[in-house]
């Protein structure tokens, strides 16, 4: 392995991720001995990351539910070939990922939403607040064609875009990481970050001010 | 979307924060985990085909790559460098009869001496290469004639020679040899043996059926085994060709058919 690029990681990396990633591969390395049974911990941790990740990419619940048994499938399999070079999570993004990303190119022009109801919360609240009048009476549906026109302008970016800002806003991964799951430099992944955010402003300034 | 002085600035971060919060019900995730369960026994039982082992470990071991290309392009080299066209329709033609080729050395070693003795020393009809070939074999041949002489043909000293059948023919007859036929009549068997030094170029290539020897054999006998009173019948014959002012129909009589030579009259 390149040793530039294991000293990018080792500064990047937080103690708190090398800590979950620790734990992560004594998991691993139980399953690899032969308890399959611990790899329904590693399934539990991280089914709704992988889900959140796959689901942004796609804006279809049915196909992301589809893609994220098979990134679990997938890296049941291969787990004797993990072998601790990377973080556990990393890994599993990254067949997530690819698997969507190869999922996407197969069915490039089938394109239809399936959303998942935003649910209540501290978020939700507070965009609400701020984006719409406290007293107005189809708050929801306001709502509800913001988030339709926010996965419209996501869906128009490319799949690499999408992903990249999906990666980083969505799911809180740093530029090292999404670099480490998309094969690609943080340079790439910056560069990638700052089209996508000028795209989208484009796209929602209706809902920008 | 109505204007308010007083709402703080939205971001496209703030928005796309929103993506968070939209989750799956509880339900959902007992049916991702019930289907997920089902998925993964199927794949417990399923075994992988041993070609994606292969690509697996083709993928990670990237020094076999070059390696296995350079081992075909050696082997390409190494086959175009020793392959010999001769040699490859040789082998098909064996393939083409087995049990013909396994009768070939056999059959060989006794018939192409016979037919090397019945070559003159100084015959241009059979190729160079040829010749090299035999010449070890024919310097000795005097001496060791006997011994290869085929069973089916009878010893050199039993043999008629031309020379022989002109000097009876001679003998019997001084007018025949004033006339200038007996010339005529011995260019004639030379061109009669003509196919006799064609099936000797045959033998001497390869005589690998143990049948075309033995009929090449008999065919060798025919010409210089003739019946002893072959001078007689000879007389007789040249004296009816005499009346023929055409010569070129002689040639025509002359009928080379399989394993046999017809003359007609």
């Amino acid at each position: 392995m390149d040793l530039s690029k294991v000293f990018t990681r080792t500064i990047a990396v937080s103690p708190e991720r090398r800590q979950e990633a620790d734990a992560d591969y004594s998991v691993v390395k139980a399953v690899q001995a032969g308890e399959v049974a611990a790899f329904d911990q590693l399934i539990r941790k991280y089914r709704e990351r992988v889900f959140g990740v796959v689901y942004n990419l796609t804006s279809n619940r049915e196909d992301a539910a589809d893609l994220t048994q098979d990134a679990f499938i997938k890296a049941f399999q291969a787990i004797n070939r993990f072998h601790g070079q990377s973080s556990f999570f990393t890994w599993l993004y990254k067949i997530a990922v690819n698997s969507t990303l190869s999922h996407l190119r197969r069915n490039r022009l089938r394109h239809f939403f399936s959303l998942e109801a935003i649910q209540e919360g501290v978020e939700k609240t507070q965009l609400a607040d701020r984006l719409l009048d406290s007293n107005s009476a189809d708050r929801d549906a306001c709502l509800r064609e913001l988030q339709e026109k926010l996965n419209e302008a996501m869906q128009k970016l490319s799949i690499k875009h999408r992903t990249v800002i999906t990666l980083f806003e969505i799911d809180g991964l740093s530029h090292t990481e999404i670099a480490q799951v998309m094969n690609c430099s943080e340079g790439t992944v910056r560069s990638r970050l700052h089209y996508a955010k000028q795209f989208l402003q484009g796209e929602l300034s209706k809902y920008l001010h | 979307m109505p204007e308010s002085p007083h709402r703080p600035r939205v971001t496209v971060e703030d928005l796309l924060r929103l993506k968070r919060a939209e989750r799956p019900s509880a339900e959902f995730w007992v049916r991702f985990e019930n289907t997920l369960r089902e998925k993964q026994l199927t794949a417990l039982l399923h075994r992988r085909p041993w070609w994606q082992s292969a690509v697996h470990l083709l993928a990670r071991r990237r020094a076999f790559l070059p390696l296995g290309a350079t081992a075909v392009i050696a082997c390409t080299l190494v086959s175009v460098r020793y392959f010999n066209p001769a040699q490859a329709a040789r082998a098909g033609n064996q393939i083409q009869s087995p049990t013909v080729a396994g009768a070939g050395p056999i059959a060989a070693a006794p018939v192409a001496p016979a037919a090397s003795t019945a070559l003159p020393a100084n015959n241009t009809a059979v190729p160079p290469s040829e010749n090299l070939a035999l010449a070890p074999l024919s310097a000795n041949l005097p001496e060791r004639a006997a011994e290869l002489t085929p069973w089916s043909a009878p010893a050199p000293a039993d043999r008629i020679p031309e020379a022989s059948i002109a000097g009876n023919v001679s003998r019997l007859d001084p007018e025949f040899d004033q006339t200038g036929i007996n010339g005529r009549f011995f260019a004639t068997t030379a061109r009669q043996q003509a196919p006799n030094v064609t099936t000797a170029e045959l033998t001497s290539v390869t005589a690998v059926t143990s049948k075309r020897s033995r009929l090449l054999a008999q065919f060798g006998e025919r010409y210089y085994a003739p019946e002893p009173q072959a001078p007689k019948i000879v007389r007789e014959r040249l004296t009816r060709q005499l009346a023929d002012t055409d010569f070129n129909d002689r040639f025509s009589r002359i009928g080379l058919k399989g394993d046999q030579v017809s003359l007609k009259f």
